[in-house]
């Protein structure tokens, strides 16, 4: 399995199964939880299908309801806003074809984090720089090293 | 990639024990994987979300480091794909501890279901808070692993 031996081969699977795990988990998963603007091009077929959305932006605040920037699009939420305009929000809400609109099952104020957001990426890079450095020092080719080991052996 | 410090703390405990630093190496590149390949495929690729799933999950993450191993010499591969896949199950274990309002974030058992689980212990953006307690782990493991060094060899 690990020799040399069809290792083209095995290489081509890997990178096959690869890709159809890929093809496989989008063909399945965007059933599971359509995005907002697949729904907004479908109204009827995803009548009543519950969503999650991660993140989104409030756009708009009015008295019975509120409108969200989700990806591309924006779509209408029944009931109150849960903060004011331009704040964000996660959501899982079922979509209704007649409007459209979202019904909030679950609502979370996200905080506004800009700056904290960046600063988890900046650290998050570092460490992914400083793991790939000491793989490095470990595994880099360095044919001067190997020369002078060869030279004293 | 918005919490690799804690990822990589827990990457740290795990592999620290070990005698091979090269093999070390190996298991923290394992504990980062998972979220390099989903930034990689969404970024690079522009994939879509779904397609990048299946390194968030347990059977889905095996080709990736089988293929990563592949890239290893020969007598390095079976060693270097078990550090890699006990790096990035490590990662999804830790992800499997995040909140997402009951979603589900890990699909345990893709490709044979989309179900997906989550224990709902922090949400996402919580992670600079765990910043501390990951720095404490590195910071204690590392204290341990070189007093355990220090320690003379029994008679």
């Amino acid at each position: 399995m690990f020799g040399n031996k069809g290792y083209r081969w095995k290489l081509a699977a890997a990178l096959a199964l690869i890709a159809g795990l890929g093809v496989e988990a989008a063909l399945r998963g965007e059933p599971t939880n359509p995005s907002v603007w697949r729904c907004l091009s479908e109204p009827p077929r995803w009548n009543g299908q519950s969503i999650w959305i991660p993140v989104a932006r409030i756009v708009s605040v009015h008295d019975r309801d509120y409108e969200i920037h989700s990806g591309i699009v924006d779509i209408r939420v029944a009931g109150a806003s849960p903060g004011p305009a331009d704040s964000r929000v996660a959501l899982i809400a079922v979509f209704h074809a007649d409007g459209p609109f979202l019904e909030p099952l679950q609502t979370r104020l996200l905080p506004p984090g800009t700056r904290s957001r960046r600063l988890m990426e900046i650290v998050s890079v570092l460490v992914t720089l400083a793991v790939f450095a000491n793989f490095a020092k470990h595994f880099l080719f360095r044919p001067k090293l190997l020369q002078a080991e060869g030279e004293a052996g | 990639m918005a919490d690799l410090l804690v990822h990589f703390a827990s990457g740290f405990a795990a592999g620290r024990p070990l005698r091979d630093g090269r093999l070390r190496s190996i298991v923290y590149v394992g504990v980062c994987l998972p979220d390099l390949l989903y930034k990689m495929l969404l970024y690079c690729g522009n994939a879509p979300t779904w397609l990048c799933e299946p390194t968030h999950t347990p059977l889905g993450v095996l080709p990736f480091c089988y293929v990563g191993a592949l890239l290893f010499e020969e007598p390095w591969r079976k060693r270097a794909f078990v550090a890699l896949l006990g790096g990035a199950w490590l990662h999804l274990l830790v992800d499997l501890g995040k909140n997402y309002m009951g979603h589900g974030v890990i699909a345990w058992a893709f490709p044979f279901s989309m179900h997906t689980v989550e224990l709902g212990w922090y949400y996402p953006e919580q992670s600079p808070l765990l910043w501390i307690p990951a720095l404490a782990l590195i910071g204690g493991v590392e204290w341990i692993g070189r007093l355990m060094a220090r320690r003379p060899a029994s008679p």
